[in-house]
């Protein structure tokens, strides 16, 4: 009987392992698409990944369509940190036949791709290294390769976000302006259904307030490890005010310890470890460890509880909502002892999260020199590497935070902040805040969008530049464009 | 003998009473039967109040270039209003039409509105970006785009208002038109003719028409016209 269940049971997960899909696995036939660039046509080979018009182009083609542009690049395979690495070199040619072959030798990562003889591709969407004008971006793009060339297809959105290049798309075909920027506004953002990828999503300026662009920012929310800013923020006021010392050492409970070693833990501890508060609060805000959040909440507390009556009472001393409520420093789901047990999890809105990261950022700018902190070695952690989450890290240049956060309930959330400075030297923070995305993918693309609106409107708006359209000066179409052009008037006439 | 000349004497008089009395009381009936009529003859006028529209106008065109709350509309713009003017004949003719004076002088405040607005968010924005310039914003807009605003704003703004083209097909009226003391019946080819209860009040008239009540006054407080030959009554 065992021997039966035995068996049973192995071929259950055989046969599961056919029926439930591997992450982001697809199959996918190459189509072709127009490209026009400048009023000239080509055919760029795409792939629409899951959904129709879900686009992913053919890096080595749009090196050709672009080759007689100023935007011409070329396309080299290498590798940065034993990560494969794609370069846009901008500026060099790609030559026709060199586009199918093998740019680089340096590849240390297999290629997952199977042409087949129909044409049907399989392949996995992953995320890869790519350099564009001297900046890393970290996209999930699609590798192909056969025999005879290698290629990469990326999201047209985030190659028009990343190369800053004038991309529209109508009708399944596209129309790319070499001399133009990317440019977009409230109607396009509306149009295309970006915000709504998120349950709830938000994009400001922290330094004076300003809300740019919102959708459900009333709705509460589970927040998952978003919740770590607010951890942070009563840690840092305590380091501040002498309650803790940035010399101190951090003891691991043994809860602390268990939490390391459950499905929800990052760094491994054990009961009785010590670690600098210093690399315990990197830990917490860099890879999210819930193990150092809870460590630095019994800290400075008696008990979780008595930490966790801190974040409330500050919470309504900044002025945050009456939605906003915290059970735990970390953000995991907790369960109450009860026979009918109930899951909580910390909550609150957009517009309380756009309210805190504004007061971290106004009083507490140094966090961004922890979560601006793509990989760093925790020493006392057992030289433990703490890679950070935040993918805008890599997708903007400029980007110094703030936070990720993934639970089951909350989804895939992210908090963003891009640093930038006004006429007058003084400095503003672009937030996004992004919770409730579907997965990773959606959430960074939502955020990435968000995040060069927001910027977009900033430098519209307070510093009065205008998108450059790369079309002769001409009569501004708009008010936007109006102000711009009026602005860099009086900027040349200036005293 | 004297008693008989006295009954002789008055019964001319009773008969004179009898007529006056027929007469005057067959003067109250016509007055009041007709009187009313005649006092609905003559122009009347309605306002047309467009200042919502016009501010919805200036919001969707500002909305991209400025913050949620950063202007408020209404502290640069008035109450705008265009007049339509109604002609009644006591032919029976009724027509309406706006008055394309009044709205050449509405369409000049909804952009005196919108050219005060830009110059605030011009103003704002080259403050905020610590520019100091002797200029005024009028002379920077014309060394930028070679007209000054107003001119810019009519050329290559937004269309505030509704057109005259517009405004007639939902104001305009050419129709004829029956009436007793209470009711009208007007008469549009091409439509159903349309019952209304009519009222004039304090030299105003109310027409109850189908989209509701609808109230003119007295263009310029003229008296009823009469032409030679109608009884005056």
């Amino acid at each position: 009987m065992k021997k039966i269940i035995s068996v049973f049971l192995i071929l259950s997960m055989i046969l599961m392992m056919f029926v439930i899909p591997v992450d982001s696995y697809a199959s996918q036939t190459k189509e072709t698409v127009k490209v026009n660039v400048d009023g000239t046509e080509y055919d760029v080979k795409v792939l629409n990944h899951d959904y129709d018009n879900n686009m992913y182009i053919s890096l080595n083609d749009m090196a050709l369509a672009l080759k007689d542009t100023k935007r011409a690049y070329e396309v080299e395979w290498t590798s940065k940190d034993g990560q494969t690495c794609i370069v846009l070199k901008e500026g060099s040619t790609t030559k026709e036949d060199d586009a199918d072959k093998e740019s680089s030798d340096t590849d240390s990562e297999k290629t997952e791709s199977d042409e087949t003889d129909d044409n049907k591709v399989n392949f996995t969407r992953k995320r890869f290294l790519i350099n564009i004008g001297g900046n890393d971006y970290s996209f999930y793009m699609i590798p192909v390769s056969d025999k005879d060339s290698k290629d990469c297809y990326v999201n047209l959105g985030e190659f028009a976000l990343a190369t800053n290049m004038d991309v529209s798309c109508y009708d399944n075909e596209v129309y790319i302006n070499s001399k133009g920027q990317f440019d977009f506004n409230k109607y396009d953002l509306l149009g295309s259904g970006i915000p709504y990828m998120a349950d709830s999503c938000l994009v400001g300026d922290a330094t004076t307030g300003t809300i740019y662009y919102s959708e459900n920012a009333d709705e509460v929310v589970a927040i998952a490890s978003t919740t770590k800013l607010m951890t942070y923020l009563i840690i840092r006021e305590a380091i501040l005010d002498g309650r803790l010392s940035e010399s101190d050492m951090v003891t691991f409970s043994e809860e602390a310890s268990e939490i390391s070693k459950s499905s929800n833990g990052v760094i491994r501890v054990e009961p009785g470890q010590t670690a600098y508060i210093t690399d315990v609060i990197k830990g917490m805000l860099i890879c999210s460890s819930n193990e150092c959040s809870l460590a630095l909440a019994e800290k400075l507390c008696t008990s979780e509880e008595a930490f966790v009556e801190l974040m409330n009472q500050k919470a309504v001393s900044i002025g945050l909502s009456g939605d906003v409520r915290f059970y735990n420093p970390h953000g995991l789901p907790i369960y109450e002892d009860d026979v009918l047990t109930t899951k909580k999890q910390n909550h609150l809105t957009a517009n309380d999260m756009f309210k805190l990261s504004s007061y971290i950022l106004d009083k507490h700018p140094e966090i961004t020199d922890i979560t601006s902190i793509k990989k760093t070695k925790l020493e006392s952690l057992n030289n433990f590497e703490a890679v950070n989450t935040n993918i805008l890290l890599y997708n903007v240049p400029g980007c110094v935070g703030l936070k990720t956060g993934t639970t089951d309930k909350a989804q895939s959330c992210l908090v963003s902040a891009y640093e930038t400075e006004d006429g007058a030297g003084n400095t503003h923070y672009i937030v996004t805040i992004v919770y409730g995305a579907e997965n990773n993918q959606m959430q960074s693309y939502t955020s990435l969008v968000l995040m060069r609106y927001g910027i977009q409107r900033y430098n519209t708006l307070t510093l009065g530049l205008v998108p450059d359209s790369g079309k002769p000066q001409e009569i501004p179409e708009d008010l936007e464009g109006l102000i711009g052009a009026v602005v860099n008037t009086a900027r040349r006439n200036a005293k | 003998m004297r008693a008989r000349k006295k009954r002789r004497s008055v019964l001319p008089i009773i008969i004179l009473l009898i007529f006056l009395i027929i007469g005057m009381a067959t003067a109250g009936i016509l007055l009041f039967l007709y009187g009313k009529t005649q006092m609905i003859n003559g122009e009347w006028e309605r306002k047309i109040d467009v200042t919502d529209t016009v501010r919805e106008n200036i919001r969707e065109y500002i909305s991209e270039a400025s913050l949620d709350e950063e202007i408020n509309i209404d502290d640069y713009l008035n109450s705008i209003e265009i007049e339509s003017r109604l002609t009644i004949t006591k032919e029976g003719s009724m027509k309406e039409g706006i008055s394309y004076e009044s709205y050449y002088d509405a369409n000049e405040q909804a952009y005196d509105a919108l050219e005060k607005i830009v110059i605030k968010l011009l103003e704002s924005r080259i403050k905020s970006n610590y520019i100091e310039t002797d200029k005024s914003m009028d002379e920077l807009v014309n060394e930028t785009v070679g007209t000054d605003l107003r001119q810019y704003l009519t050329a290559h703004g937004p269309k505030l208002m509704p057109t005259i083209e517009e405004l007639e097909a939902i104001y305009g009226t050419d129709a004829t038109y029956t009436a007793d003391r209470e009711k009208m019946i007007i008469s549009i080819a091409g439509s159903e003719d349309e019952n209304c209860d009519y009222a004039i009040t304090n030299g105003m008239l109310v027409i109850d028409r189908k989209e509701g009540g609808v109230i003119y006054h007295k263009l310029n407080g003229q008296q009823q016209e009469t032409e030679e030959g109608d009884e005056d009554i």
